[in-house]
């Protein structure tokens, strides 16, 4: 009862929450100069001008057209995209969030399993030779740009070596499971930035775990350094890594700007960057609270993991 | 009648617009030779075997492409598609000295009535891909929609030449009612004779009529198919019909699209390609990369890659071409009589800074491309059958080359400006303000290089004010926080007026750059005789005289660069033709060889 009480509380929160960032991100973006049909419109005869702003309502003034906005999200319609004809955010979603989202999903799969592997090892093997080679190419991979890692494997991968497509995503049948050595490339590029991030932010943390008396309690009691590890350490080092595992993933299954316009993956990252630039009020509102809800959910569902993992929290007092 | 014209200078000159291409066989600047074209054309008569598979793969800013409704479409990659999939009245090409022409297409012939205002157009028998006959009523219909107030189209402003065009696209969609805006539509003089006669009467004789409708923008719809498609008339192609000599077969928002041969185009027997994907690709290297693995017909270098694929020391299969683009890029001055510094009334002190400018220097060494402009009509435009740069010297060149860059010559013109505005400050308590954008390094440098040319020419101080971007540059402008301001301009359609036109009373530059009704007023006196003129010789002649007023007399603008366009094409694909306006790469008659 009182956990399903927590729930609604959370559920309630959640709502007030999104509706303050969608009021924020509408007026943000009415504060910002320029509109989307201003560099469109500035070449056009007066007349053609002023019937191009009446068709999208933007010559109303700005609390008339937040009314509208709101009143329309509401019902779950965020109006239509101004710069892009016939799309509102849901077809945007419908057609481009799957390569996406697939990419993303390989990407978190494959960096992150890596990425807790190199971990491990580097803990276990603390300050030999391999601990190093780990911190070495961890320390490589985040620094180095995304994009740079995905030209030169595209250059020389794929153009010299042409053991992979240069561009190009799986499409129609092959969407979601086929069409692979289209997607080596890019969740090589992807995953590097979660390889390394995993990697230091397991081995930092096992490394604290490790001096903790209970694991030497464990040694001492006779255990092997597998189970030492496997039993008492690993679990102990999780509390860090599901803080920022569910955020990794929710975030790399709405795209990947960089990788997605290098490899010409028709996915869903470029328009981040393109309505908030074009102005485009829908498409950002739509992308900005679809990002908030994702965020806020997850921190909910994280709270909920940090229970299992350990039973010292509590969900509520 | 206007625009796409790109705000700032270096959107048109760096915009990654892929396509932006030139005659493969013509169209060259001097540093195209000749020589190169013809080397094309010898290894074209030679032995040629078509290869097995006659796909290609076009490099295309997909993200650019917004609509397949070609009346809506106001972007270039739009009009490159639309071109590929439907067959208005007459098709761009480029002739074999490399001047634009206009080829029968839809219409296999036309007359036009003596005092040029009267067009009647014989369709040939060519059907739609659903096998309906594309008839003289398509075209009546597709003119009244772009027209239409209530669509909103860019384009609506390319009926105006028509009796009862300008009525109709100026109406009020607000005020106006449903019935209004529907006689409006039913007296605009185009009228379908029979299914294959179409006329239309022009207000006055207008020979630029001809190179508007050439435009996807005035190509055919079928209102049958725009109704049944509702919503998804903009962005699903599977609700579209086609009669060009593609269709489109798939496409990807923002990514690709395919087109596949239209085996029911009346002229399908010289269509050999059998798909085409017109694909985004961002990144300049990647594009490079696919080029080299021979993965790309045609390639539009840019940025660093634009010096080694011109100076063709990128080794590689491939033939280069350096030609004209229809473009001009200029400086305005502030003349709504607010100008910061208040100097810019004086037609000696603009005439002062446009003579102080080193176009050549600083083509050369900025952009290492592009042409120095001495007027405002770029070459390549066609005035009817005359190449209007052939015919007409660029008006500032003689009066540069007299004062020829002498500091105190130029000094002592600014001073007299000063003198007859009663101004009596030493040059260096002079400051006038630049407005820019600009986030690139080599906007920076463009920037830098005229600041430095103007304070050491005249010892002023100029005060660059760049905007970070553009909606913060138009608010500036807009206010009239500025002296000289920044843009380029480039053609919708063939003819000299596509570039002078905006400085008449119903032309852009009245907000767009610093003009006023005044000023615009002496424009239309000037270019008053356009109107009952349909000589080619004669309109050339008054052309000629409003490029002058243009640029010299009044000094309404510096021009000062012509962009250019560099396009490699594989040698393995031949017939590709990219017409100076229009499709910037026509393949539609394009083949791959072994």
């Amino acid at each position: 009862m009182q956990t399903l009480k927590y729930i609604l509380k959370r559920l309630v929160e959640m709502f007030i929450t999104l509706f303050i960032i969608a009021t924020a991100t509408f007026f943000l973006l009415a504060a910002v100069p320029g509109d989307p049909l201003e560099s469109r419109a500035d070449r056009l005869p007066e007349s053609v001008r002023n019937n191009l702003y009446l068709k999208y309502g933007l010559d109303k003034p700005v609390l008339e057209r937040y009314v509208i906005t709101m009143k329309g999200m509401l019902k779950g319609d965020f109006g239509e995209s101004v710069t892009m004809p016939g799309y509102d955010i849901s077809r945007l979603l419908k057609e481009t969030l799957a390569p996406s989202a697939r990419l993303g999903l390989q990407t978190v799969i494959i960096g992150i399993t890596v990425g807790l592997l190199l971990g491990v090892l580097a803990a276990m093997f603390r300050g030999t030779w391999i601990d190093y080679l780990v911190i070495f190419f961890s320390v490589l991979m985040i620094s180095v740009p995304t994009l740079i890692f995905g030209l030169l494997l595209q250059k020389y991968v794929a153009g010299r070596l042409h053991l992979f497509p240069i561009i190009g995503w799986p499409k129609g049948k092959d969407l979601w499971l086929g069409g692979w050595k289209y997607t080596v490339l890019p969740t090589l590029t992807g995953c590097f930035s979660y390889i390394a991030t995993y990697s230091r932010l397991l081995k930092t943390s096992m490394l604290d775990v490790v001096g903790q008396d209970y694991v030497l309690a464990a040694r001492a009691k006779g255990l092997s350094e597998a189970q030492v590890i496997r039993r008492h350490v690993l679990r102990n080092s999780f509390i860090p890594i599901i803080t920022s595992l569910p955020m990794s993933v929710a975030f790399a299954l709405t795209g990947s700007f960089f990788i997605e316009k290098i490899i010409s993956i028709p996915g869903f990252g470029r328009y981040y960057v393109e309505s908030v630039q074009s102005r485009d009020l829908s498409i950002v509102l739509g992308q900005t609270v679809l990002m908030a809800a994702l965020y806020v959910v997850v921190v909910f569902l994280v709270d909920i993991l940090y229970t299992l993992v350990d039973p010292r929290i509590r969900l509520h007092k | 009648m206007k625009k796409r014209l790109m705000t700032i200078l270096l959107s048109s000159v760096l915009a990654v617009s892929m396509l932006a291409g030139c005659a493969a066989a013509g169209a060259g600047t001097a540093e195209a030779p000749a020589a190169e074209a013809g080397e094309a054309a010898a290894e074209a008569s030679g032995e040629e075997v078509l290869a097995a598979d006659q796909t290609i793969q076009i490099p295309w800013t997909a993200t650019n492409f917004y609509s397949f409704d070609n009346n809506a479409n106001y972007s270039e990659q739009e009009i490159q598609l639309q071109s590929m999939v439907l067959e208005g009245l007459v098709r761009p090409g480029v002739d074999e000295n490399g001047n634009d022409v206009l080829r029968p297409a839809g219409a296999e012939s036309w007359d036009i009535s003596d005092d040029g205002t009267v067009y009647t157009f014989h369709l040939r028998e060519y059907y739609w891909s659903d096998g309906v006959q594309v008839t003289a009523q398509n075209f009546v219909d597709s003119w009244k929609r772009i027209g239409d107030p209530r669509n909103a189209f860019d384009f609506a402003s390319f009926i105006g030449d028509i009796v009862g065009g300008t009525e109709l696209y100026t109406m009020d969609a607000e005020e106006a009612t449903d019935a209004d805006i529907e006689a409006a539509m039913d007296a605009l003089a185009v009228e379908a004779l029979d299914d294959t006669t179409l006329q239309v009467t022009l207000k006055s004789a207008a020979p630029q009529f001809m190179s508007m409708i050439s435009t996807t923008y005035m190509d055919p719809v079928r209102l049958d198919v725009i109704e049944a498609a509702g919503d998804m008339y903009d962005t699903d192609p599977s609700t579209h019909v086609w009669c060009g000599p593609f269709v489109v077969s798939e496409f990807i928002k923002d990514n690709q699209v395919v087109l596949t041969k239209n085996e029911s185009f009346w002229d399908a027997e010289n269509v050999k390609l059998t798909e085409v994907t017109l694909i985004n690709i961002e990144e300049v290297s990647t594009q490079n990369t696919m080029f080299q693995n021979n993965e790309l017909a045609a390639l539009q270098p840019s940025g660093d890659y634009v010096a080694p694929y011109r100076d063709g020391t990128i080794a590689g299969d491939y033939t280069t071409v350096n030609g004209y683009f229809p473009n001009v890029t200029y400086f305005y001055f502030n003349r709504q009589g607010n100008s910061t510094s208040g100097l810019m009334e004086s037609q000696k002190i603009r005439l002062a800074l446009s003579l102080a400018c080193n176009r050549e220097e600083f083509t050369k060494v900025i952009f290492d491309r592009n042409n120095p402009a001495y007027g405002f009509v770029p070459y390549g435009v066609m005035g009817g059958s005359l190449n209007f740069r052939d015919d007409v010297a660029e008006p500032l060149k003689p009066v540069f080359d007299e004062y020829a860059l002498d500091t105190e010559k130029l000094q002592a013109l600014f001073k007299e400006g000063m003198e007859e505005l009663g101004d009596t400050r030493d040059l260096s308590e002079v400051t006038l303000t630049y407005l820019c954008t600009g986030d690139s390094v080599i906007k920076k440098q463009q920037q830098d290089y005229w600041k430095n040319v103007w304070e050491t020419t005249f010892g002023i101080t100029v005060n660059v004010d760049v905007k970070g971007d553009s909606s913060l540059f138009r608010e500036a402008r807009n206010a009239g926080e500025y002296d000289i301001g920044q843009a380029g301009w480039n053609g919708d359609y063939n003819d000299p007026i596509a570039f002078l036109e905006m400085w008449s009373s119903h032309g852009t530059s009245i907000r767009y750059s610093g003009w006023t009704q005044e000023l615009a007023a002496v424009f239309d006196e000037i270019t008053a005789d356009l109107a009952t003129t349909t000589d080619d010789k004669a309109r050339e002649e008054i052309f000629a005289a409003a490029e002058k007023w243009v640029v010299l007399d009044e000094v309404a603008a510096i021009p000062y660069m012509y962009t250019d366009t560099i396009i490699c094409i594989s040698n393995k694909v031949k017939g590709i033709e990219c017409p100076f306006v229009g499709p910037r790469l026509d393949f539609s008659r394009a083949y791959v060889i072994e």
